[in-house]
């Protein structure tokens, strides 16, 4: 019986004709590969991948890709910690698939999932999850305080659920982030959603500091991934985030009209650096280390005491994080002629150890914030990774 | 023979042969695996059961009979034109036969296990134990994720004409 339902008759009858390719919806097909390739038709770059199992989640230390959408979520009332675990459970056997350049299950856009491009994805949880979950929430897990340089939107801040997915390739991501919306929707609402992008792979070298729309080399001093500062400074150590860091979004508008009034001298002075090679004003190439203390002729520090550089720079090197930011670029709205700016993201064991005491700092005095807007704020706990058969925050919710 | 049909109502949505490379689940049974099983998330009557199952016994397998604790009986489903060109899904005359060294393809669209008579809701994220039987041999155990999904366009709503049950 099975015999009469193989062959192009059954195939025609289930679309009618007008799907009917070959091999879709066979009930009996023998072999299984959507796109076979071979060494003359495998892409360049598509079929990288990077591990999504480990003791880290990826995308913290991962070497930025291309492009990055962030998504944020408003748990349902009746979200509780039970359905917490089977949203997790999901999502990540999602990420798990497709971070790999697998369908994720019942996937509808099957073919969108081949060429991951480095894909990854990387989930947070803001406070509410964590209480919900009833864990302990970090002291550092809330809303960062207000600052006067604020301007701050809801549309662009907080979140109980936050995914970053990123990949070199921006149809392969968008994929991804349908998927997650479409299988997180039943347990909280979109809240918002940021788009942010580097330059595309192979523009540059890859290691190469990427600039920023103001025309910056911006993450020139950065802990290196993979070394012992870099995990001193980045993983925590205990508790159920143990292996997992926190994650702060500060969405900075960058006022292109304004900039454009400023000088090139005066945009070196803003930063300290200079702008074709990111070099220290006082000398060198774009690695060496700043003079903080040498004088210009006029007795004025050579690198200003308002400069971005030396703002954010404290005496105390644990008041360090992981910058991995990404620039928008987006319409304009209303008179508006340009909206543009970072999605600058920081990465470190602990905000309130770590990161307050420089964003403190320069609310209090950088002179980039004449330029400069924040316009949205999060911050996250970075459950650690998960190894096969696990899934992300079973620390939390196992 | 007790045949049921079942009204499709709008397009077919052509769902692509998945291949679903690597991530294998569930997989019991001599010569028998799934790959990606999943059954659609409902607060209703009924849903049904996807994924791909491969036989590699050396023999036709003739699947007997279905069941799971999580609905009354499960069906083995077939999609079909019915006269007015639209798509139904009817019960699969004799039960399906899965043969020798293929893959035997469910999905949204073609055939599937439809879980009739719910005892709860499936929610995204459970796990539903789906039990095989053939007419030889051990049964298929089948451990399937729920999923939520809209695709396909999958008349398996109560109201959507499952007449007579
Ligand atoms: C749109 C806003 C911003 C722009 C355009 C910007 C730009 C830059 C540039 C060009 C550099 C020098 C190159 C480098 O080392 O990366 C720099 C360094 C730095 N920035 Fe920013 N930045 C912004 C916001 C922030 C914020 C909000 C923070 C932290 C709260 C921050 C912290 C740092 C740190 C820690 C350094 C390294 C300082 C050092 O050399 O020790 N930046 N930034
Ligand atoms: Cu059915």
């Amino acid at each position: 019986m099975a015999d009469a339902r193989r062959g192009a008759s059954r195939r025609q009858f289930l679309f009618g004709g007008a799907v009917a390719a070959a091999g879709v919806a066979a009930g009996f097909t023998a072999d299984r590969a959507i796109v076979e390739y071979t060494e003359a038709n495998a892409p360049a770059h598509g079929l990288s991948t990077v591990p999504f199992h480990g003791v880290h989640q990826a995308g913290i230390a991962t070497d930025a890709q291309a492009n990055a959408t962030l998504i944020a979520f408003d748990l349902h009332d009746d979200t509780d910690r039970e359905a917490l675990g089977r949203m997790m459970r999901i999502l990540s056997d999602d990420a798990a698939r497709l971070t790999q350049g697998q369908p994720a299950l019942a996937d509808t856009e099957p073919e969108l999932a081949l060429e991951p491009a480095r894909l990854t994805v990387t989930f947070g949880f803001g406070p509410r999850l964590v209480e919900r979950a009833g864990g302990t929430t970090p002291g550092w897990l809330r809303p960062l305080p207000a600052f006067a340089i604020d301007k701050l939107e809801a549309r662009y801040s907080d979140g109980d659920l936050l995914i970053q997915v990123a990949s070199d390739d921006a149809t392969s991501m968008a994929h991804a982030v349908r998927m997650f919306v479409k299988d997180a929707r039943g347990f909280g609402t979109l809240r918002w959603q940021q788009r942010g992008f580097r330059h595309a792979h192979g523009t540059r070298k890859p290691g190469v500091t990427m600039r920023n729309l103001f025309g910056q080399v911006d993450g020139t001093t950065n802990a290196t991934p993979e070394t012992d500062d870099f995990n001193e400074l980045v993983w925590i150590r205990d508790g159920w985030l143990a292996g997992g860091t926190s994650f702060v979004l500060r969405r900075i508008a960058m006022d292109l009209e304004t900039w454009d009034l400023v000088g090139r001298k005066e945009r070196e002075d803003s930063v300290g650096r200079t702008l074709d090679t990111g070099a220290p004003q006082t000398g060198g190439g774009e690695f060496d280390e700043p003079d903080f203390d040498e004088l210009q002729p006029s007795g004025h520090p050579v690198i200003a005491r308002h400069a971005h550089m030396r703002r954010a720079r404290s005496d105390d090197p644990r008041e360090r994080f992981f910058r991995r930011a990404y620039n928008y670029d987006e319409a304009p709205v209303g008179e508006a002629s340009s909206n543009s700016g970072l999605l600058f993201i920081a990465l470190q064991a602990d905000v309130d150890r770590q990161f307050l005491p420089i964003q403190e700092r320069l609310a209090e005095l950088d002179i980039l914030n004449i330029w400069t807007t924040p316009t949205g704020s999060a911050v996250f706990a970075i459950p650690p990774g998960c190894a096969e058969g696990g899934f992300i925050g079973e620390t939390l919710l196992g | 023979m007790n045949k049921k049909t079942f009204a499709r109502t709008g397009a077919l949505l052509g769902a692509a042969a998945l291949a679903l490379t690597g991530c294998a689940s569930a997989a019991s049974g001599d010569g028998l695996t799934v790959t990606d099983p999943w059954v659609r998330a409902e607060a209703g009557e009924m849903t049904a059961m996807f994924g791909e199952i491969v036989n590699d016994t050396g023999e036709d397998m003739h699947i007997a009979s279905i069941e799971t604790d999580v609905a009354a009986t499960v069906e083995m489903h077939e999609m079909i034109m019915g006269d007015d060109g639209s798509m139904i899904m009817q019960e699969y005359e004799g039960g399906f036969t899965l043969p020798d060294d293929e893959t035997f393809t469910l999905d949204p669209g073609g055939n599937h296990f439809m879980l009739i008579g719910l005892q709860h809701e499936l929610k995204a994220g459970e796990v539903v134990t789906i039990t095989v039987n053939f007419d030889e041999g051990d049964p298929l155990v089948i451990e399937a994720t729920v999923k939520d999904f809209e695709g396909g366009n999958e008349p398996y709503h109560e109201d959507e004409g499952h007449g007579d049950h």
